[in-house]
Formats: structure tokens, C-alpha cells, sequence
């Protein structure tokens, strides 16, 4: 017992000496230093990082909190964040201005703007990644006299903001055709525009393709060409499975940017035939006195207890916030599923300068 | 025999075309030549558009801006098409938006400044979150996800439901949802440091926007990303072997390795702020047929003029800030020659 004590006593003299040794050693204190830096860098980071996705995050999060806010509620000073009374009546409001869906409709086009907006967005992000994948990979690889200088030119119409045009195209689209198809007021045009390079920001897209191909090993198509493979069949079954980066990338983006465009939507006035989310989502509240009194005529007691609410402006407010939400919401879950493959492609795009 | 001499004498040319595509297309021709023709060929059908979409469009806009434009269609008692007439009034429609017109001239003074505000913070914002999100930590995944969300909600279609829906949420922040702001004055912080009252707007400014520099910033964040990724590895490795902090090896290697992508990312920050300018707004009114009354010069002025004339004035200034920021940025660009 006395030895074990006498043991442990000595063990804690050597000990303490030891760290009091290290605790003066120049070198160690260098190397603390250091990792005390580092350690501080790190909680400064998370500090920033926690902060702006908690700024990202709160809009998101207010909408969806007052989206679920029964009409009763928007009044009330102590609501704050979470509603009181949960209701879905916002949902249901901006489900009908929105037309999400309504299976009531006889025309299919009039059926669902979502359903329209999904095969729109779809179909013009198939055509923007072929196209700008083509010209890209002419651009890049193809080279003839003059390639550089039109590609200059081509990417300089990024400057010129679409809205300046607008007067110009709307008269010479509507006074013309393209080779015998007239452009107004049908969807054909926007994949017409897309097919000929000029959809959304289709110029990003192709100068993001040329980056790709010009950063892919020269040798891949030698060898391909040694082979005997020609143009075509080198682009398609070589290069294209390469560019898998600059796919995703550019197909992500085309989506999002044609599901929330609306200069396109004005300018070729397709929304008419072809109802689309985001168009929808511009008037909606000026449309939602018509809902209420036809609900209330065909006995739909939605709204019980809050007569004249329509006129509102927190109201209106209210359905615009959720109608926002609404247009968000299938982007919001679709990129929760594509996000990984994303953030993966991004690491795969290396564009430079 | 005689119908299939005459056949094959119809078919003749035709073969020969053949012959010729074929001769082009096989290996025949050397590889370098055919690559070139199936560099036009790639490249024809943005041509095509570029010219009708784009080139008609914008010279007949320069056009426009001098003139005085009817759209007129076809004439409903001859039925025969005339479509836009113009009508040469030289400068009268620039005399209009800059001596008449109420506020174009501020508007576009303010956004010429407010871009120029945007390119140094956008920039300087994306560089260090692309470095941060490109470092290794717990969660990366989940933060990087999250950084480029604004890219979906950044829309001009939610912009304008959100001019509606403001007011729910300013009654929110005025029920008490601003108590994050309001524990910590920033501003009374850094006027009690003693800073200048122009340092602090621009501080307080900055801090406040900073939701609106994070959702704009999405794709420079990703130039910037892909842009370190693509940095030779042996570089950072011999910096650390030789010693190097963080700090020195952002400054001395990320920094110009990626200079060359400031320029695009920069390019594309004016492209875009210029977009949200509210010039678009004072221009969407003059998008319709109309007439406008002009005390100078002959008589009343189209709305098509004037648009066209503001669609000038606004380019010219966009390709104005786009050249100051290419001659500031060039200057520390570093082109790396392997």
C-alpha cells in the first residue's frame, strides 16, 4: 500500500517534469503555436459556414413557415416562426392560381403548367446540352480559319442582355418566319431558338463545352482517329462519354434557368397555349379574387370565418409567398436528389481560363 | 436497255454529287482538311441562328433607335403586307431619354455604380468560399449542396411574386423574426470603433446585402471551384515540403493560378447585375405600341423608337463597365505556361 503510493507520487514528479520540459521546448512551442492557429482557423471557418447557410437556409425556411399559416393567423403578434394553426389552405390557393394541376381540363396543354413547365425545361435542357456540346467540341477541336474569331463574336453576345432586343425581335417575329415556321405564340419556337443556339445564356454553355474538350488529353483522339474512327464517331463515342462533367453541369443549369424563365415566355408568348408555372406565378394574385367567389359558389367553405380577406395585402401577400414556394419546390427536391452527382461533376468540369 | 440508259443518265449527276461528299468525308482527303469541314458543319447551325436570332435583331434595334417605327402588318383594305415602317428622325430619341424622360439618367447612373460596388465583393466573396468549400471538412458535402441552392431561387419570376409577398415578411421581422439583428448592432459597433461614417455604409451595406452577393455568386463559386481543382498538385505539394502557411500558399499559388478565371467570372458578374438593373423596368414600358409626346423636333415620338434607343444607351454602358473591369483585372491576371 505505502510503496504504491510512494510509486504513484513519483510517477506524477516525473511526469509533471516532463510536460514542464516540453511546455519550454522552442520547438514544441512552435509546433503548438501552430496547431492553436490551425485549430482557431478551423472554428472560424465553421463559424462563417454555420452563418451563411443559416443565412441561405431562413428564406427557405420563412416561407415554408408562413405557407403552413392558416389565413387566421397572419394577424397574430405572437406567431413568429412557427404557426399556431397549421393549415394547408395557402397550398391549396396557390395550387389552383398556379394551375398545378387540374384534371378537369378537355385541352392536355391547359391540364398542368407543372406538367408543361417539367416537359419544357426537360426537353430544352436535352437540346442546349447536344447543341452546346457540338459547337463546343467544333469550336474546340475542329479548327478552321476563323473558329477563334467567331467564337469571340459569339460569346460577346452575352454582353448584349436579351431584354434590349426585345422590341426588335418581337417585331421581326412577328412580320417574319423562320424558313416557313412562324415564331409567335407557339412552344416550337423556344426549342427552335435552343436548337440554333440561342436559348438561355446559350453562349455560357458553349464556352463551358469548349473549355471541357480543350482540357481533354489531345492523344485520346489520335488514337481514336489512328483507329479509324472519322469526325463524327470520334465526337460521339470518345469525347462525349468524357464530358460527363460538363454535361451534368450545363444540364442542371439549363433546367433550373428554363423552369424560372420568364423573358422568353413574354417575348415569344408561347404561355398562352403552352400555361407555365412561372408565368402563372406573376399574376396570381391578381387572380385570386375569381378563385375565391367560384369556390364559394360551387360551396367550397375554404375560407370559413375570414369574409374579405381577398383584399388583404398580407393575404395577398401570404398566397404570393406560397405560390413562390410552390414554382420552388419541385427544383428544391429534385436537386436534393441530383445534388451529389453535381457537386461530383463540379470537380470534373476544370474550366480555365 | 434503253430505259436504263436514260436512267442511268439521270442518275448521273447525282452519283458524281456523291462521289464528291463521299471524297470529302473519306479517308481520301487528308484529316486535317476534313476536320476543318466538319468544324463548319458543327458550327452552321449556331451561325444560322446567330444571324437571325441575334444580328437581324440588333441592327435593326440600332436602326430603330433613329427612327420613328410603326408596325403596321398587313393593310387591312388592300391586304397587302407591309410590316414596320421607319422614319428617320436622327437623334431625336436619345434628345428624348436624356433631356425629357425623368429618370433614366439617374437610373442608369446608379446601376453603372452598383455594378461596379458588385464585381469586387461578388468576386472576393466567391474566391474565398470556392478556397473554403474546396478545403477539406466534416459536412463539405452537405455545405457545398447548400451554397449553390440560391442558383435555383435566384429567379426573376420569384423576384416579382416576392414584391408581393414582402410585406408578409416584413411584418414578420417587425413581430420579432429580426432578433438575430437586432442582439448585435453591427452599425453602432462600427461607430464606436471610431471608423469613418463612409467605411461603415459600405460595411453595413455589404453585411446586410449579403443574402443577395451569396445568391448571385453561385456560378462564380463554381468557376472559382473548378478553377483550384484544376491546379497541378506538385505545386501545393512542394509548397508544403518547403514549409509554406495557408495564407502563403493562397497568395502565392491559388491566387494567380486562377487570376485568368477572374476575368470570366467578372465578365459574367456585370453580365448579370446589369440584368437586375432597374433600368429593365423604366425600359418595359416603352416595350409597347405608342406614342410618345416630344416638345422638340417635329412631333410625337414611337415608344419602339425610344425603347430601341435605351437598349443602345443601356449596351453601351454594360460593354463600358465589362472594359473598365477587363483592364483593372488584366493587370494582376498570371497566364501559368506548362
Amino acid at each position: 500500500m505505502m510503496n504504491n503510493k510512494l510509486q504513484f507520487k513519483e510517477k506524477l514528479q516525473s511526469d509533471l517534469a516532463l510536460i514542464k520540459e516540453n511546455w519550454s521546448d522552442p520547438v514544441k512551442k512552435k509546433v503548438r503555436a501552430k496547431n492553436t492557429l490551425i485549430i482557431i482557423g478551423k472554428i472560424f471557418r465553421a463559424f462563417v459556414l454555420i452563418g451563411l447557410c443559416f443565412v441561405i437556409l431562413l428564406p427557405i425556411f420563412e416561407k415554408v413557415s408562413i405557407a403552413l399559416r392558416h389565413p387566421e393567423d397572419i394577424t397574430d403578434p405572437q406567431v413568429v416562426f412557427i404557426p399556431a394553426k397549421i393549415s394547408i389552405v395557402n397550398f391549396r390557393i396557390g395550387w389552383e392560381l398556379l394551375g398545378f394541376w387540374d384534371s378537369a381540363a378537355k385541352n392536355f396543354a391547359n391540364q398542368s403548367a407543372f406538367l408543361n413547365t417539367l416537359i419544357l425545361s426537360t426537353i430544352c435542357m436535352l437540346i442546349q446540352v447536344m447543341s452546346a456540346a457540338i459547337a463546343g467540341y467544333g469550336f474546340a477541336r475542329l479548327k478552321f480559319k476563323g473558329n477563334n474569331v467567331i467564337f469571340y463574336i459569339f460569346l460577346a453576345t452575352l454582353v448584349v442582355p436579351n431584354e434590349t432586343l426585345h422590341v426588335s425581335r418581337t417585331l421581326f417575329y412577328t412580320n417574319t418566319s423562320f424558313f416557313g415556321i412562324k415564331l409567335m405564340s407557339t412552344i416550337l419556337s423556344m426549342y427552335i431558338m435552343t436548337i440554333f443556339g440561342q436559348g438561355i445564356r446559350s453562349a455560357i454553355f458553349v464556352y463551358l463545352f469548349r473549355q471541357f474538350f480543350k482540357n481533354l488529353p489531345l492523344e485520346l483522339e489520335e488514337s481514336a482517329q489512328v483507329d479509324g474512327a472519322g469526325v463524327i464517331r470520334t465526337f460521339w463515342s470518345i469525347m462525349l462519354p468524357n464530358a460527363r462533367g460538363a454535361i451534368v453541369t450545363v444540364g442542371l443549369f439549363s433546367f433550373v434557368w428554363q423552369w424560372n424563365d420568364l423573358y422568353f415566355a413574354n417575348l415569344l408568348k408561347y404561355s398562352t397555349s403552352f400555361p407555365l408555372l412561372a408565368t402563372k406565378l406573376g399574376g396570381a394574385t391578381e387572380r385570386l379574387d375569381t378563385l375565391l367567389s367560384t369556390w364559394k359558389a360551387a360551396g367550397k367553405e375554404v375560407l370559413a370565418g375570414v369574409e374579405g380577406l381577398s383584399q388583404d395585402s398580407m393575404f395577398r401577400s401570404l398566397v404570393a409567398n406560397t405560390g413562390a414556394l410552390l414554382l420552388m419546390l419541385p427544383l428544391l427536391i429534385g436537386y436534393f436528389f441530383v445534388q451529389k452527382l453535381f457537386v461530383e461533376s463540379i470537380e470534373r468540369t476544370g474550366i480555365v481560363g | 436497255m434503253a430505259i436504263k440508259n436514260i436512267l442511268s443518265k439521270i442518275a448521273y449527276p447525282f452519283v458524281k454529287i456523291y462521289e464528291i461528299i463521299n471524297d470529302f468525308f473519306s479517308t481520301r482527303v487528308k484529316y486535317d482538311k476534313r476536320k476543318a469541314i466538319w468544324g463548319v458543319i458543327f458550327i452552321l447551325p449556331l451561325m444560322i441562328g446567330f444571324i437571325y436570332f441575334f444580328l437581324i435583331p440588333f441592327c435593326t434595334t440600332i436602326v430603330y433607335s433613329f427612327s420613328n417605327v410603326k408596325n403596321i402588318g398587313t393593310n387591312v383594305e388592300t391586304n397587302e403586307f407591309i410590316g414596320v415602317i421607319t422614319e428617320w428622325v436622327g437623334f431625336d430619341n436619345y434628345d428624348f431619354i436624356w433631356n425629357e424622360h425623368s429618370t433614366f439618367k439617374q437610373t442608369l447612373l446608379s446601376s453603372f455604380g452598383s455594378t461596379l460596388l458588385d464585381v469586387p465583393l461578388i468576386l472576393i466573396f466567391s474566391l474565398i468560399i470556392a478556397v473554403v468549400l474546396n478545403s477539406k471538412f466534416r459536412g463539405r458535402a452537405f455545405v457545398r449542396a447548400v451554397f449553390f441552392m440560391p442558383v435555383i431561387f435566384n429567379s426573376q419570376a420569384i423576384d416579382q411574386a416576392m414584391k408581393y409577398g414582402a410585406t408578409a415578411t416584413s411584418a414578420m421581422e417587425a413581430e420579432g423574426a429580426d432578433i438575430f439583428s437586432n442582439m448585435f448592432n453591427f452599425a453602432d459597433f462600427l461607430t464606436e470603433a471610431n471608423l469613418p461614417v463612409s467605411a461603415v455604409n459600405f460595411l453595413t451595406n455589404a453585411s446586410s446585402s449579403i443574402f443577395d452577393i451569396i445568391s448571385y455568386s453561385g456560378v462564380q463559386i463554381l468557376i472559382f471551384l473548378s478553377g483550384i481543382q484544376s491546379v497541378p498538385k506538385h505545386l501545393y505539394e512542394a509548397a508544403k515540403i518547403e514549409g509554406a502557411t495557408q495564407y502563403e500558399i493562397f497568395w502565392k499559388i491559388t491566387f494567380p493560378m486562377v487570376s485568368p478565371l477572374m476575368l470570366t467570372a467578372a465578365v459574367y458578374t456585370v453580365v448579370d447585375s446589369f440584368l437586375r438593373s432597374d433600368l429593365l423596368k423604366t425600359m418595359k414600358t416603352y416595350e409597347t405600341a405608342g406614342v410618345v409626346t416630344y416638345a422638340g423636333g417635329l412631333g410625337n415620338l414611337s415608344k419602339y423608337g425610344i425603347h430601341a434607343a435605351m437598349s443602345l444607351l443601356f449596351f453601351i454602358s454594360s460593354v463600358l463597365v465589362v472594359a473598365i473591369v477587363v483592364i483593372l483585372i488584366s493587370r494582376v491576371v498570371f497566364y501559368y505556361d506548362e
